[in-house]
């Protein structure tokens, strides 16, 4: 009884018999509240339209509109607002008992009610009130911490995107689609090109999903875009990564990754695979043709040095279409716990044609989740393997830069066999001239005509190997070559065809002495396929030192029998750069 | 997911069963301590074997143990995985991390 006797409330009690309403008056009075009397409804709704009373207190029987009828109009009047309401009348009726509290009464008193019974009946209600308070304190504090947060995550989001999506994912070929399991994804697909026009497209899922996940990916992209825009290969480029998110990330958070490199020139692909499902090659009538099923760890995983950057390379139909994609679409149950699992996501794809398949992929997981968020994030990515020709700007000779007479640079650089093993050479000597006046708009080229020059200088002048070193089997590339003697201390190893699954899919030879000379991404592979297609070498080489002296300036890449590759570079040829002296 | 922990020789065995995910890191962590806690135990064996899923997170608690029984000196191995457990471990090529038996 006690805890209320503080609060002083303030009644409106509405009865029409003039000596009741006196008696009550009196009784709430005695017991500290304020009260307003009235004798009909109509008074009634009139003063709760001025003020609403902490309590509504009525009386059944009323000329025109009843006590019953008062409180659904005040219950409609007042919308959303709650005014504790007690019912009183002389008769114990248990219809009207039941029609009172239907309306809404929260207590109901029978006249005369002793000023004992009153404040009983007032303490419940008063409990009623104390435990909606609590309820509104709690709905307020969670609107302000949902609006902190919606306030943070709109933030983060806005991040999340710019670091992400730097490129927009704006390349022609890659058709992608992801689908959250939470506001922030944990999958992230992004694609870019290197100088020399090869695609790497990058499709990760960090362990987890929403906003942790999505963090979890974070440190990918940097790395993929930054490498790929100079010319490394995917393995040099999962490596890296590899290393960043072991140095960034808690111990049990890693990132699976499929990393494929598409070199539309000379048609063969590459993909390096950790932790995701295998990519599918895919036939233009949906045939799914081949399942790159080799499987690393995921990124972040292990150590540098246990790292394994060996990649798949398999000569392809520019015709057929790779698929990638993240575990969340394999999983997909159906309504019998049964998963949709590669099988089940080959023979969704059979018939239908490249234009189709996103479309009927993304019906498929709406079917499956019921359009509900799915439980993890999916992520699907398609690239098409013939590249759509690009309008080339036209370079007049007017546009030439003037760099051979505005700038005399020139500098040399000679790899020993240790660097050779260890280093990717291309990207780092166009990492250092494109800072020369004028030659970045020609990195694409350049880039081109650095790795033939260097390739050549690489297989023929130090390591002679004959051009039939090499040939193209079941699609797999596969390198057998014996004997061919020049880095002291190296032998090349066999690349047999028996075992494509195993070393063939480096995309170098795997050494027999104790240091493998590593894969050296797609440079290495370009000079391969162009000679098993048996182009005519030197054609293509003087062609590209034309495009070379058209771009900026000049290079001679020459190997010192069996020790090292020599690199000079300068902004005109040696015969020019007399001219123009004198 | 439901865990417990019993002990053969130097062998602590975590047995694991339901749904293996990202709302079991407490019950993991807890049968962790406890198996790594018991005397004389140089081997963890997770026991797979009536888990019905497994999502990344899982595998995350996975590595996590496999650090925490390095640190001490301990080894792991996962037992009895089948089916779509089996497939995922597979996929994250976890048998190059632990034994699979």
């Amino acid at each position: 009884m006690a805890e209320y006797d503080a609060e002083s409330l303030f009644i409106l009690v509405v009865d029409d018999n003039p000596d009741d309403l006196y008696l009550i008056r009196r009784d709430l009075v005695a017991l500290g509240h304020r009260v307003a009397g009235v004798c009909t409804a109509a008074e009634a709704l009139d003063h709760i339209a001025q003020a609403y009373p902490d309590v509504l207190m009525t009386d059944v029987g009323l000329p025109g509109m009843d006590g019953i009828e008062l409180l659904k109009t005040v219950r409609i009047r007042t919308g959303g607002s709650w005014i504790p309401s007690l019912v009183f009348t002389g008769s114990l009726d248990e219809a009207t008992q039941m029609r009172a509290l239907e309306a809404g009464a929260d207590a109901y008193l029978c006249k005369p009610a002793s000023r004992e019974m009153l404040h009983a009946k007032l303490g419940v209600i008063l409990r009623l009130k104390a435990m909606q308070r609590q309820a509104e304190a709690r709905n307020r504090e969670l609107a302000r911490y949902r609006s902190l947060q919606e306030e943070e995550q709109r933030l983060a989001r806005f991040v999340m995107e710019r670091l992400i999506n730097r490129e927009a994912l704006g390349d022609p070929e890659v058709s992608h689609w992801i689908a959250s399991a939470a506001e922030f994804s944990g999958d992230l697909i992004a694609a870019a090109r290197t100088p020399g026009n090869v695609l790497h497209v990058l499709l990760a899922d960090g362990a987890g999903h929403g906003l942790a996940a999505s963090l979890n990916v974070l440190p990918v992209t940097a790395p993929f875009y930054r490498m790929t825009e100079r010319g490394f290969g995917i393995d040099a480029i999962a490596r890296e990564i590899n290393s960043k998110v072991r140095a960034l990330l808690p111990v049990d958070r890693f990132i699976a990754a499929t990393l494929v490199a598409v070199n539309f020139r000379e048609r063969y692909v590459t993909v390096w695979n950790g932790g995701n499902p295998g990519p599918l090659l895919v036939r233009p009538d949906g045939a799914v043709r081949l399942h790159f099923n080799r499987h690393h760890l995921p990124l972040g995983v292990v150590d540098d040095d246990e790292f394994d950057g060996t990649v798949d390379a398999h000569v392809v139909n520019p015709h057929n279409h790779l698929l990638l994609f993240s575990d969340g679409l394999i999983e997909l149950e159906d309504a019998a716990g049964q998963a949709l699992g590669v099988d089940g996501l080959g023979a969704a794809l059979n018939g239908l044609h490249a234009g189709l398949r996103l479309p009927r992929l993304t019906e498929i997981v709406h079917d499956l989740t019921g359009g509900s968020p799915p439980r993890d994030d999916i992520s699907i990515a398609q690239i098409a393997l013939t590249d759509t020709p690009q309008p080339v700007p036209a370079v007049s000779s007017g546009e030439l830069p003037a760099a051979p007479t505005a700038s005399d640079w020139r500098f040399v650089l000679r790899l020993g066999a240790a660097d050779l093993k260890r280093l990717d050479a291309v990207p780092l000597v166009l990492g250092a001239i494109e800072q020369f006046e004028g030659v970045r708009p020609f990195a694409g080229r350049l880039f081109l005509v650095l790795s033939e020059l260097f390739n050549n200088a690489l297989d023929h002048g130090l390591l002679r190997l004959p051009s039939s070193s090499r040939r193209v089997s079941r699609g797999w590339m596969c390198f057998s070559t014996s004997g061919a003697a020049g880095l002291p201390g190296l032998k090349w190893g066999r690349w047999s065809s028996s075992s494509p699954c195993a070393r063939a899919m480096a995309s170098r030879p795997c050494c027999t002495s104790a240091a493998p000379i590593p894969a050296r991404g797609s440079t290495t592979r370009s000079r391969s396929v162009r000679q098993a297609r048996n182009r005519p070498a030197r054609t293509f080489l003087r062609a590209m030192a034309v495009a070379f002296r058209s771009c900026s300036g000049c290079a001679r890449t020459s190997a010192t029998a069996g020790s090292a590759i020599a690199w000079m570079f300068s902004s005109a040829l040696p015969s020019e750069r007399h001219k123009s002296v004198k | 997911m439901d865990t417990s922990v019993s002990t053969q020789q130097s062998q602590a065995r975590i047995q694991l069963s339901g749904r293996f995910d990202f709302n079991s890191h407490r019950e993991f962590r807890d049968a962790v301590d406890r198996a790594l806690g018991s005397p004389g135990t140089t081997e963890v064996a997770v026991d797979l074997g009536n888990v019905a899923y497994l999502d990344s997170s899982a595998l995350g608690m996975l590595l996590m143990l496999r650090d925490k029984a390095k640190s001490s000196g301990k080894t792991v191995c996962l037992a009895n995985a089948k089916g779509s457990v089996r497939q995922v471990l597979d996929i994250a090529n976890f048998g190059k991390l632990f034994p699979i038996v």
